[in-house]
């Protein structure tokens, strides 16, 4: 990697794993393969390249926009969304511009979704359970 | 003689703690299951986490103060918000619509710490720009990178951490830019003199990052581009005044940037409990009792000065708060209470040389736009500011004409920015009187 403001040679394709990353996992698996190195987006990191181990107790299905898709027990809502990829699930009041978390601790509500039909949830603290129905495509009422 | 403690982060778990262990009936309030606030942020006990040291600062400590506050028969633990503050009555929701539950306070501790403030930018508004501290909570609390290829930028040593938990999970971090300059820490050499364990932080940070990423100083994002989400970072040198240098402007293909300028610290309750407000801070005694005789705070509400500093101003504000709901006598807390007040008056002194090292440059209005939008819930542009500043007399009316802080979030991301903008605004034109 040259400094960046003088002359450029980053790749515009991202990866999973850094350098201190890669050394501490040990084995290499499947997820150095290309899907993986193609990657852009936030993700949710492999338990099997995770430094910290976790071994999630409890997984169970939720519906996102009509997918079921899986979560784990401890998650946050924003965290099952992210780990899909997405960045983005509502609609600004305004202008109708994306818009997706951003301060991460529940203080400046850019996150809330409908979850089991409830509107102004805040995906950032609250927490997954069991046959959660969440849609990202409601639109923000301008009140 | 029942203290409502206000927040379980590094200053609220002493605060409980201490109170407790003074004798006094103790509610520890905070909106996470967990203790720790976001400074011990970890993932959540259903991870089932095998080595957990690995992510959570000073993991001994944190251990032995969870489990006695866990053990502790006269503390008890809510999940859930204040929602108000109705005299000497805290009202707590603790679920969804009007669930809650009502409690009376003798004294109340308000350690409510503070979030990141971010300036905007254009573009900042684009799914994909999170601030730092959103980043290291997704990060070390639920094993989420926000991206794959991240940009880090800002002021202040927040940056570092936020970086090495970025790594952690696997993120490139294509370059961390810190806007401030090196030499300002320098020259507050002294002040910094006896602060050796943050100092040898800071250090084993910049080490591991070494190779890793690209730290850089007196640089900056300028903008985001992107159509439904971040697709570049513009980067610049700044001045020192944060004035973009004109040439220097460089686009970085990224998939998210993480920005913060500093704390901001979270006072509406301290403002709903009438407590005073000095430069942006609850303003306390000794004692940390605020200028509301029952109502302490501890920790960054009152001053950012890490979280050494913020334990220590917890454990005086929980002994303080016993003594004044007559659980002891300050005769019998004087000894911890003073030891406790020592390591308060180091802190504050490192929290002064940091705020001051870590000043936000003046001109940072350059690198907007007239569409740039100032407030994220109203989407008020820029330009909306211009044309209605001048016409007011000073920032606080500002809200009414142009929507700005009206939104969901009540100004608490972008008050501040906005009144720093009006002020400059207003200024401006009261030295170039209008044409005709």
């Amino acid at each position: 990697m040259r400094d960046l403001f003088w002359g450029s040679s980053i790749s515009p394709v991202g990866s999973i794993g850094n350098r201190a990353h890669r050394a501490r996992v040990r084995a290499p698996c499947r997820c150095r393969s290309r899907r993986w190195r193609l990657l852009t987006g936030p993700y949710l990191l492999p338990a099997h390249l995770d430094p910290v181990q976790p071994r999630y107790q409890a997984s169970f299905a939720v519906e996102v926009d009509g997918r079921r898709v899986t979560a784990h027990a401890g998650q946050t809502v924003a965290a099952v969304l992210m780990s899909l990829g997405l960045t983005s699930w509502r609609e600004s009041g305004g202008r109708g511009r994306r818009r997706g978390l951003f301060c991460g601790i529940g203080v400046c509500a850019e996150c809330v979704l409908v979850v089991n039909g409830t509107p102004g949830v805040r995906a950032c603290l609250r927490s997954v359970e069991p046959g959660d129905v969440i849609s990202t495509r409601g639109r923000e009422e301008r009140g | 003689m029942s203290v409502v403690v206000v927040g379980a982060g590094p200053a609220g778990m002493t605060a409980a703690l201490n109170a407790a262990r003074a004798g006094a009936e103790v509610l520890l309030v905070d909106s996470s299951n967990a203790l720790g606030g976001k400074y011990h942020q970890a993932p959540p006990e259903q991870f089932g986490l095998a080595q957990p040291q690995r992510i959570r600062r000073a993991q001994g400590s944190f251990t032995t103060l969870a489990e006695e506050i866990g053990a502790h028969p006269r503390i008890r633990r809510l999940s859930g918000g204040v929602r108000s503050l109705d005299g000497h009555d805290v009202h707590v929701s603790t679920g969804p619509g009007d669930a809650g539950e009502t409690f009376h306070a003798d004294a109340l501790v308000l350690a409510t710490g503070a979030h990141d403030r971010v300036l905007p930018f254009p573009g900042w508004e684009l799914p994909g720009v999170f601030t730092a501290g959103a980043a290291h909570a997704l990060a070390s609390g639920q094993r989420i990178a926000v991206g794959s290829r991240v940009l880090v930028a800002g002021t202040g040593p927040l940056l570092l951490p936020v970086t090495e938990s970025l790594l952690g999970v696997g993120a490139d971090v294509v370059a961390v830019l810190d806007a401030g300059s090196p030499t300002a820490w320098l020259r507050r050499a002294p002040d910094l003199a006896g602060q050796w364990d943050k100092l040898a932080g800071f250090a084993g940070y910049l080490r591991r990052l070494v190779g890793n990423t690209q730290f850089r100083t007196r640089a900056g994002v300028v903008a985001a581009v992107g159509e439904e989400r971040v697709k570049e970072a513009v980067v610049a040198k700044l001045d020192a005044r944060w004035r973009p240098v004109p040439g220097t402007h460089r686009r970085i293909p990224v998939d998210a940037i993480c920005v913060a300028h500093g704390l901001e610290p979270r006072l509406e309750l301290a403002r709903a409990a009438g407590c005073e407000i000095e430069d942006g801070f609850v303003r306390v005694d000794g004692a940390q009792r605020s200028s509301t005789p029952w109502v302490f705070a501890a920790g960054e509400a009152t001053g950012i000065a890490g979280a050494r500093a913020a334990a220590a101003e917890g454990a005086v504000a929980g002994l303080a708060a016993a003594v004044h709901v007559e659980a002891t006598t300050w005769r019998e807390v004087e000894k911890p209470a003073r030891r406790a007040m020592l390591v308060v008056r180091c802190g504050q002194r490192f929290g002064r040389a940091m705020a001051s090292a870590t000043r936000i440059g003046e001109d940072w209005n350059e690198w907007l736009t007239p569409q740039t939008v100032v407030c994220r819930c109203e989407e008020v542009p820029y330009q909306a500011l211009r044309d209605s500043a001048p016409a007011q007399r000073d920032a606080s009316s500002l809200n009414l004409s142009c929507r700005v802080g009206l939104g969901s979030c009540q100004g608490r991301m972008c008050g501040r920015n906005a009144s720093e903008l009006a002020e400059n605004l207003i200024r401006t034109s009261a030295k170039e009187p209008p044409v005709a």
